[in-house]
């Protein structure tokens, strides 16, 4: 044991080893007739520098002693961590869970929000923000305004189908203006990048070129290095490779990783008659400017203003009064430095919030092991009492607390580790629909590393320095005097208590948030549709090479249409233009009653539905007929509407017979309205029903070269891809296509609202066992605390029931305090999380009041055992020690 | 190895072999049994005698000296008696090569 004695020993004994020497030498020279003074002088000198070589001795002893002591620490705390192994493994899982929690989540933060792009100089990016631009802006911008800043370009995400025959094979891509490449400031890998000679009508002098990403490279040419100036087929159409990628590029967004780059030219060649390059009311491409050197943002955006008539002038809209205002709308640039990406927008909010539920449970796990450490040392008092008699320093002990600490907290940190691991893995694989895989760069960088290893210092130090403060209190002789009960002040008293009131505070917001986000995905999940999902599977169908004409498309829908449906196991099958839940929209202006222009508003949703549609979807006509073969091209034209729109547009006219103009001024039209249809959701469950109108295919004019054909398979599925597959080659062998189901579909659009819920649930539940534990250790040491007060009740009459309720009553108290502040705290944070509820009220008070009780009763059970205990003491055996 | 540290704590062990001594005698019989050749630094011994008493080769204890002085007195253990045999075996390898080096020069 060292303490200042055994320094000043070990110092004094150099000391006198090193004297002792020089007095035999001194001896030795007068010996041989030397005087006192010159021995000595020559003895000292003998020596050579004795002080130093006392230092040096001094150093090194000290330093073996400190490692000697060091170990003995380590023993010890290893030793007395495994005398106590439940508060142990409670303490390191607390810790190993809320730091491998942190750090998995953070991981993700920054992959998805904080990590910049792997370009040039990304902090001088900018995005024209807003939703997409036509391409008629873009030219305008490339063409008129480019010297006002130092790179721009345009790209569009899109999906290309690379197989050259049968089946699809659809990988993510980007149309890219010539500049793309330039304007990222992006190597190549192999060959060349995209250049603005490519990005011409009709190809540059290289024909239609593509560049493929490393991924793609090595998954289907093998990583050959004869890659340049090999055929893709992009499809059905063939396209040169002039380059590959560098591996570090994976894309404009975060989130996903394109495997093809076209120029955004051979956008024509690839959708033909549908191409959007000379469309002014297609609104599709984001536009990214590289910012000159020293340029602010802002002075970027006052630059774009300036030239902001002329380039909206190439696309106006439609209503003479919007004009003026869409001339004078403002351009907004964005910072791009990190990146666009739509999962980052939506996912951005949830994540944020889960990981302050996540910080709260690391605060729940803290407060946890500072309680269960005071515990322990409080339970020791003894023990450090005796030690401090026998002239072990405060500091001594404070070391040997601080080494169990250190302890717990590494190993808790290094677990922690290997859950972020594993459990970031397991998030991101959740977070991709099935439709799109997503890729994120996960590595651990330093500030996941840092943010870990703050965390683990923290809580070592909060927790280390926590039981000091109980030690601090204690006079030795008091503590042997009272025969080991030791006095304890009441303000230390207090702050345990605190934090078991923040603790269950905490818990209970937690509590309430998993009940919120588990019911509202249950009420996404079991929302209702309208239709019944479970039998349908959708194909998504592309003309591709076949050769139809505008006017043959309705007979080539139903064509093909037919033959889906003698696929195997196919009951019925019907073509339209939509399909429900695929997260695209058509939607028109529905006609005021009295022919006045109608405000912007007054919108309804469309479709365009073959025969059978209704009828393959589980939907009921409610009034009047459905749309059959008689509603042709010639005929009257009419439309089915939904209940929602009657409700909405034909509330005071019977609907059935009633006339309504769809469509905007040159182009409306008026239907007569035939049928009316149940209610069901259009584009997402959360947007609920909607008033839709139905149109009936024959009638709807330039129907497009891609559409669906939804299927009613009631049976066994294994069959029918190969099925359809066969059938539709037999159809037309030009067609390409995908085959997915509903219930897939609907999956991937509440992936969101599933994470959350799993997430938050499993953190819910941590958060009640955390609470659990820290109630019986706070409770634990109550009743250690007063085992003679007990011990004497006891003797004096008082029944053990007594004794539990006496316990349980101060318990109670604490647990009432913290589930008030509790309860504030949610409806204080409920008005932030009222946008991802779906059919649940923010502070709904059923929930509230759930997870009080549910907190109360895991509190007073963790609570009861100690008690119990408590009651169960021998008075006699007590009183006496 | 530190060669040079190497011999010296052979040396010291040798002289240990015995009964127990203290610095100064451990000193004074290195140099008389090699008259005069061989005297070591005193720092130096210091070092040695107390990384060793570390190391488990030797054990201390404190004595009154025969003129009546406190001195600390090391012996060996069983650990360090397996050294001392080691390292002689050590040196007289070495004194072989170092032997065989000269005469093929000459």
């Amino acid at each position: 044991m060292e303490n200042k004695t055994t320094k000043t020993r070990q110092t004094k004994n150099i000391d006198d080893e090193v004297q002792f020497h020089i007095d035999e030498a001194v001896d030795t020279l007068i010996g041989q007739g030397w005087t006192r003074e010159a021995a000595r002088a020559e003895a000292e000198r003998r020596f050579g520098n004795s002080a130093r070589y006392r230092r040096r001795l001094t150093v090194m002893t000290r330093a073996a002693a400190i490692r000697e002591a060091l170990r003995f620490d380590w023993r010890n705390a290893v030793r007395s961590l495994r005398a106590a192994p439940v508060v142990t493994i409670a303490a390191i899982l607390s810790l190993g869970l809320g730091v491998g929690a942190n750090t998995a989540l953070f991981s993700i933060v920054n992959g998805l929000l904080l990590k910049p792009l792997p370009v040039h100089e990304p902090d001088r990016l900018a995005t024209l923000a807003g939703d997409d631009w036509t391409n008629p802006i873009w030219e305008r911008i490339r063409d008129q305004h480019a010297p006002l800043f130092a790179g721009a370009t345009a790209w569009a995400n899109e999906s290309f189908d690379l197989a050259p025959a049968g089946a699809s094979e659809v990988v993510d891509g980007i149309f890219a203006s010539g500049s793309f490449f330039d304007v990222l400031g992006i190597q190549p890998g192999l060959g060349r990048l995209l250049t603005t000679g490519d990005d011409v009508r009709g190809g540059g002098s290289d024909g239609p070129v593509v560049v493929i990403s490393q991924a793609l490279w090595r998954r289907r040419f093998g990583g050959t290095p004869a890659i340049v100036g090999r055929t893709l087929s992009v499809n059905r159409l063939p396209f040169t490779i002039v380059g590959v990628l560098p591996p570090s590029f994976f894309g404009p967004e975060v989130g996903r990783a394109p495997d093809v780059y076209l120029p955004l030219a051979s956008e024509a060649l690839i959708r033909g008659k549908e191409s959007r390059l000379d469309q002014r009311s297609s609104w599709w491409l984001s536009l990214l400017v590289r910012r000159h050197p020293g340029q602010t943002l802002d002075d970027a955006a006052a630059a774009l203003n300036g030239a902001r008539a002329d380039i909206r002038a190439v696309t106006m809209p439609s209503r003479p009064e919007a004009q003026q205002q869409y001339l004078t709308e403002n351009f907004r640039l964005a910072d791009a430095s990190t990146g666009t990406s739509a999962l980052r927008s939506r996912f951005a909010s949830p994540l944020i919030i889960v990981t302050i539920i996540v910080a709260g449970v690391l605060l729940i796990a803290c407060a946890n092991l500072a309680n269960l450490m005071l515990a322990r040392a409080t339970a020791r008092r003894q023990e450090m009492s005796v030690r401090l008699a026998l002239g072990a320093s405060r500091a001594r002990i404070g070391r040997q607390m601080l080494a169990e600490a250190l302890l717990l907290s590494m190993t808790g940190s290094v677990i922690g580790l290997l859950i972020a691991q594993w459990g970031g893995a397991l998030l991101v694989r959740q977070l991709g629909s099935s439709v799109s895989s997503v890729t994120l760069n996960l590595s651990t960088d330093w500030r996941v590393l840092g943010l870990t290893a703050a965390i683990a210092i923290v809580t070592t130090i909060f927790f280390g320095l926590a039981p000091l403060s109980a030690l601090t209190g204690i006079e030795p002789n008091q503590a042997l005097g009272q025969s080991g009960r030791g006095v304890v002040g009441d303000r230390r008293v207090s702050v345990r208590n605190a934090l078991v009131i923040v603790q269950i505070a905490l818990s209970v917001v937690l509590v309430v948030a998993a009940s919120l986000f588990v019911r509202t995905f249950h009420g996404l999940a079991t929302a209702p549709l309208g239709f019944s999902a479970d039998e349908l599977v959708i194909v998504n169908v592309d003309a591709g090479r076949s050769t139809v004409s505008q006017d043959g498309m309705p007979e080539f829908y139903q064509r093909v249409t037919d033959a889906a449906a003698s696929a195997p196991g196919v009951r019925m099958a019907a073509s339209s233009v939509l399909t429900p839940l695929s997260g695209q929209g058509w939607n028109d202006p529905v006609g005021m009653p009295d022919g006045s222009p109608p405000p912007r508003d007054r919108m309804t949703f469309v479709n365009a539905v073959g025969p059978g549609w209704f009828a393959a979807y589980g939907m009921r006509i409610l009034a009047g007929r459905d749309l059959n073969r008689l509603d042709a091209k010639g005929a009257p034209p009419v439309v089915v509407v939904n209940e929602m729109f009657v409700r909405r547009f034909l509330s005071d006219t019977p609907p059935i017979g009633a006339r309504v103009t769809i469509g905007s001024a040159p182009r409306a039209q008026t239907f007569e309205v035939v049928g009316v249809v149940n209610d069901a959701v259009y584009r997402s469950a959360r947007r609920g029903m909607v008033p839709t109108i139905y149109h009936p295919l024959e009638q709807a004019g330039g129907l497009g070269r891609s559409f669906s054909v939804t299927l009613n398979v009631p049976g066994d599925r294994r069959a029918l891809t190969a099925g359809l597959h066969e059938a539709l080659r037999q159809a037309d062998p030009g067609l390409a296509f995908s085959v997915r189901s509903y219930s897939d579909r609907i999956g991937a659009a509440i992936a969101q609202e599933r994470i959350v819920a799993m997430l938050s649930g499993f953190f819910g539940l941590l958060a009640l066992m955390l609470a659990g534990i820290g109630l019986y250790g706070v409770t634990s040491y109550a009743v250690s605390r007063r085992t003679r007060e007990v011990a004497m009740r006891m003797a004096l009459g008082a029944d053990a029931g007594n004794v539990v309720r006496l316990i349980l009553r101060n318990v109670a108290v604490i647990v009432v305090i913290g589930a008030t502040i509790g309860v504030a705290l949610s409806m204080w944070a409920s008005q932030f999380v009222k946008a991802l509820l779906f059919e649940v009220e923010a502070r709904d008070p059923l929930t509230l009041v759930a997870a009080v009780v549910t907190l109360t009763t895991v509190a007073l059970f963790a609570a009861w055992m100690p008690a119990r205990r408590a009651a169960k003491l021998d008075p006699n055996i007590v009183l006496r020690q | 190895m530190n060669f040079l540290q190497g011999t010296l704590d052979v040396l010291i062990l040798t002289a240990l072999a015995g009964a127990p001594l203290h610095g100064y005698d451990i000193v004074e019989w290195i140099r008389t049994t090699t008259h005069g050749s061989v005297v070591i630094d005193d720092g130096a011994l210091y070092m040695a005698l107390h990384r060793m008493e570390r190391r488990g080769w030797l054990d201390a204890e404190w004595r009154n000296s025969p003129k009546g002085r406190r001195a600390k007195y090391y012996r060996l253990t069983a650990e360090g008696r397996k050294e001392l045999r080691a390292g002689e075996k050590n040196w007289t390898k070495f004194a072989d090569a170092v032997a065989k080096v000269f005469a093929a020069r000459s």
